[in-house]
């Protein structure tokens, strides 16, 4: 019986110890290998929902873990100004153009595209969101995709973090953090924000190979970092309890994986041609019909006949002329 | 497998494989490797307040903050990606064109990949100071 107990305790234990590695997300990156990105350059998001700020506190924040990465990231309020005066800051603007066209523009290596979906609030005074958005990884030398990925997410903000109890049991670490950076900056919950950018650890957190200003392995982002473990533990105990006790039912977040990338450049304005219902053809016909009354008015002297007055009168001249020219040769 | 591990060995293999596993849990300590601080949230207020207050007056008040932030970084090699350009941009806006340009200079410096863009930035600066 002791030694039976003793290999279970090995086995817990050998089972323990992989905890730290998973192959949970999987990621093609062949491409991202050959082209080897060293800056990257964000655009603001595509916004289908109703909220116009969006994408400027999206840009706040979503530098911070793309430098932790390791990538250079172009500085947010330059960038901002510079599309300004060149009357490309509209997102949908920005979509239209082609990727090749910011390696001119910036000397960006990568362009990050953000498209975010959809965000439902509840009603004032109830906590929690849900928020759903793509992002996508161009680049700027062949125009080709290099990562892209789609979250889902359910936000709850105040003091219990439903999403961070979630995941502390069901999901992966990788890239939970960003997701919680970007809800938080969409959802507006600066305390979290702050506490966030100051305390969380962005370093695993963006699923990308990392770039040419952090050494590490290139496999990292797997691996579940202690910081963050810890922080959530501490944020979630409440949470954690009722989860064990089963008492609510919760929904972890849902990351879409193998998704079949569908790059921004490909949607089409499927819009009506704006000369179809031009106003201007409609204010073109009375002007035409003037054009008719005029012509009718220096045509009024016309006889019946369809003859004008002074054609009559140099029909008459010729007459005259040809009657005198017959009674010169006459005599 | 059982059959392999004998009694006595049984106990040691057993907290042996305890430790392993503590060990391999524990994972690496993950620091920032940038100071932010505050950064990202104080920019997301200077964007919200645009109407409210003028320009130079939002710009001050980010450029406390860039200011420390870039105090503190450099002491520990840790100015993030950006930041030097962004400080400079305020500058700007603040009328102090000549420390500006130094700025945008230091960040071309620390990273080459944004030299491009900075000139384009700078050759605007020196278009406002007249030069």
């Amino acid at each position: 019986m002791k030694r039976f107990r003793h290999s279970i305790i090995c086995c817990l234990c050998l089972w323990l110890s992989a905890c730290g590695s998973s192959d949970e997300y999987v990621y093609d990156f062949t491409e991202f290998r050959q082209e080897q990105p060293r800056s990257i350059l964000v655009l603001p998001p595509l916004n289908h929902t109703t909220d116009l700020e969006l994408y400027d506190h999206f840009m706040a924040t979503i530098s911070v873990p793309i430098a932790e990465r390791g990538f250079y990231v172009f500085p947010a309020n330059n960038v901002r100004h510079y599309m300004q005066d060149q009357g490309i800051a509209d997102p949908g603007l920005l979509d239209d153009i082609r990727v090749k066209r910011f390696k001119e523009l910036f000397d960006a290596d990568a362009v990050l595209k953000t498209n975010i979906q959809n965000i439902r609030k509840p009603l004032i005074g109830m906590d929690g969101a849900t928020i759903q958005y793509e992002m996508a990884l161009y680049s700027t030398v062949s125009g080709e995709l290099l990562w892209h990925r789609t979250y889902r997410y359910e936000y709850d903000s105040g003091p219990n973090f439903t999403i961070a109890a979630n995941n502390f049991f069901f999901s992966s670490w990788a890239a939970q953090l960003l997701v919680e950076l970007v809800a938080s900056a969409l959802v507006r919950d600066l305390p979290h924000l702050h506490y966030l950018v100051s305390n969380g650890s962005f370093e695993t957190t963006l699923p990308l190979l990392s770039g040419p200003y952090k050494n590490t392995d290139p496999d990292l982002y797997q691996e579940t970092p202690r910081a963050y473990r810890s922080y959530f533990a501490e944020l979630s105990k409440n949470k954690k309890n009722q989860l064990l006790s089963g008492d609510e039912n919760t929904v972890p977040i849902s990351e879409e994986k193998f998704v079949v990338p569908q790059p921004f450049e490909e949607e089409e304005i499927s819009g009506q041609d704006p000369l179809q219902n031009n106003p201007a053809e409609d204010l073109e016909k009375p002007a035409e019909s003037i054009k008719d009354e005029d012509v009718m008015a220096a045509d009024i002297d016309k006889d019946s006949s369809g003859e004008s007055r002074l054609d009559r009168l140099l029909r008459e001249l010729e007459a005259e002329q040809r009657q005198l020219d017959q009674a010169i040769e006459n005599e | 497998m059982t059959f392999l591990i004998r009694k006595k060995s049984g106990k040691i293999l057993a907290i042996a494989a305890l430790c392993l596993s503590l060990v391999a849990c524990g994972g690496r300590d993950f620091k920032p490797s940038y100071q932010w601080s505050q950064y990202p949230g104080q920019y997301y207020f200077y964007l919200e307040d645009e109407g409210e207050k003028t320009v130079e007056e939002r710009a001050t008040e980010l450029l406390k903050v860039t200011q420390k932030l870039i105090e503190a970084g450099e002491k520990e090699q840790k100015v993030p990606p950006g930041l030097y350009a962004e400080h400079a941009f305020l500058l700007m806006q603040t009328h102090q064109y000549e420390d500006s340009q130094s700025f945008y200079e230091k960040e071309v410096k620390a990273w080459p990949e944004s030299r491009y863009f900075i000139e384009k930035m700078i050759a605007e600066l020196q278009k406002k100071r007249g030069l």
